[in-house]
């Protein structure tokens, strides 16, 4: 092969009813060899928008968690160099170039992508996205997804870098889409604590998302977002107040 | 003239209005007046009373004040088809309407959440009324208004609301909207004040002033979700000024 050469990437990502993110987002990985869709079951045009472009697969597999659904999509992948984005993160040419130059040469096992959050419109600097860093450029060979139900992480071997350019990510849809995400991610928390025989007690529900609104409010400088911050630091408060509450309620049985 | 009618609006209803309509057999007539349900609410209702009245919903008020006009009872009781009238409660109801003091009765409705009842988070509203007495004023939160003194029941009405935390909080959701919108009509804007005093605030009363927190865990999650229902109208405020969701 050519070293000046675009090296082959396999692009992978899951999906569910993404038929507004999804044609853009292929559009972003224009210079992947390969992208594959794993999809639970859209019931929107996900699956026919994406299969009008050439180098889109699509694989169907029912949602367990997002671990093993990440993991699933990593063993389809024909290459070692693997970028794994969310759809609701963008890819500027700068960071794809980034990207397809990091590749020809890679000096690490898995790269680092700075996120820029935005939310109701605002974009936030603060409130805890200042270190919003996440793997999504790595050699597969090395990395695979832990088995948390949610906030899943790439488990790497060997030594991992950061890329310079960031990765607008847009999750706002509505006010009552990002607050219901919330909720499922507080009853599948419950869920993993649940399993693991935690008990919810008085510190939980006073302490706990007390602290998670002051930390993220004033450590992680929330307050320098304006309302924006606010409001995130009392989402997240009361989604840590709902993770206890759902464990309550699974003890006793409860809806 | 007959002393008592039930009057019990429905909508699609069948999962609640047997145990509803079971509880108020002691009354002398019942009136069903139904906003046209698909399910089997109607045929439900058939074995307890012949008086149906289908009606298109316009508004609460309206249906009611429908309902108020085909009674004819002395007195009316107002009854939604997830409550339920208690034995003590028949019996302090049937007592009162031979000897009232006063032309309207509230009734004491504690909060039913988590499959249990919260006693320190409750409502008084008035439900039994002498039927030339009462008219229903308002299009979205209807009044009941009586010509006369009001007095007070001592047995609790039942009110099984409780459908799941998730239903419970996208009730709220729903209803931030509403109330955003007003604010919004009358060309409010969100402060800081609104964010950080009034969910705070509601939270405060609710705990301490209401004393919510003898409930127990489900006392103080009442408290939260309300306060959380507030700040909602608050930031829902700004969505609706910014033209967004």
């Amino acid at each position: 092969m050519n070293s000046m050469a675009v090296p082959k990437i396999s692009a992978l990502a899951i999906t569910l009813n993404e038929e507004e993110n999804v044609e853009r987002y292929i559009g972003d990985l224009w210079f992947a060899d390969e992208i594959i869709l794993v999809d639970s079951g859209s019931t929107d045009n996900t699956v026919e928008n994406a299969l009008k472009f050439p180098k889109v697969r699509v694989v169907h597999r029912a949602f367990d968690n997002f671990s093993m659904q990440k993991n699933f999509a990593i063993t389809l992948a024909k290459n070692d160099w693997v970028v794994f984005f969310d759809l609701d993160e963008e890819i500027p040419k700068a960071l794809a170039n980034e990207i397809v130059e990091t590749v020809k040469n890679p000096k690490k096992n898995a790269y680092f992508v700075k996120r820029k959050y935005h939310f109701m419109g605002k974009k936030i600097r603060f409130s805890g996205f200042q270190t919003d860093y996440v793997i999504r450029l790595f050699n597969k060979n090395y990395c695979r997804y832990n088995d948390n139900l949610v906030h899943e992480l790439i488990i790497t071997q060997g030594p991992t870098g950061k890329l310079k350019n960031p990765s607008p990510h847009y999750t706002y849809k509505s006010f009552d889409h990002y607050t219901s995400k919330l909720h499922q991610y507080s009853a599948l928390q419950a869920q993993m604590l649940y399993n693991k025989g935690k008990r919810p007690n008085l510190y939980h529900f006073f302490f706990r998302p007390f602290y998670r609104f002051w930390y993220q409010y004033l450590i992680r400088l929330g307050v320098l977002d304006g309302k924006e911050g606010f409001i995130l630091a009392y989402i997240n408060a009361f989604t840590v107040y709902k993770r206890y509450l759902n464990l309550w309620l699974l003890y006793r049985k409860i809806n | 003239m007959i002393k008592l009618s039930v009057i019990i609006p429905t909508y699609n209803e069948e999962h609640y209005i047997e145990a509803a309509l079971k509880s108020v057999t002691f009354a002398d007539e019942i009136i069903v007046i139904d906003s046209f349900s698909d399910d089997n609410t109607v045929a439900i209702a058939e074995k307890y009373t012949s008086k149906i009245f289908q009606r298109k919903f316009d508004n609460f008020s309206n249906q009611k004040n429908y309902a108020l006009s085909q009674a004819t009872g002395e007195w009316v009781l107002f009854l939604d088809a997830d409550e339920r009238v208690t034995h003590s409660l028949e019996n302090e109801i049937l007592e009162v309407i031979q000897n009232p003091e006063h032309e309207g009765y509230k009734i004491n409705f504690p909060h039913f959440f988590m499959n249990r009842f919260l006693y320190h988070h409750d409502d008084d509203v008035i439900r039994l009324v002498r039927r030339d007495k009462a008219k229903f004023t308002g299009t979205v939160h209807e009044k009941l208004d009586v010509d006369g003194s009001i007095g007070q029941l001592k047995n609790f009405m039942l009110h099984f609301t409780y459908k799941g935390l998730h239903h419970y909080i996208q009730k709220k959701e729903s209803y931030a909207w509403f109330q955003a919108e007003q604010l919004y009509a009358k060309n409010k804007k969100t402060t800081y004040f609104h964010l950080f005093f009034r969910p705070f605030y509601r939270f405060v009363n609710s705990v301490f002033i209401r004393g919510s927190f003898r409930d127990g865990i489900p006392g103080i999650t009442v408290a939260v979700l309300d306060a959380y229902g507030v700040f909602q109208r608050y930031v829902k405020l700004i969505l609706l000024h910014r033209k967004m969701k």
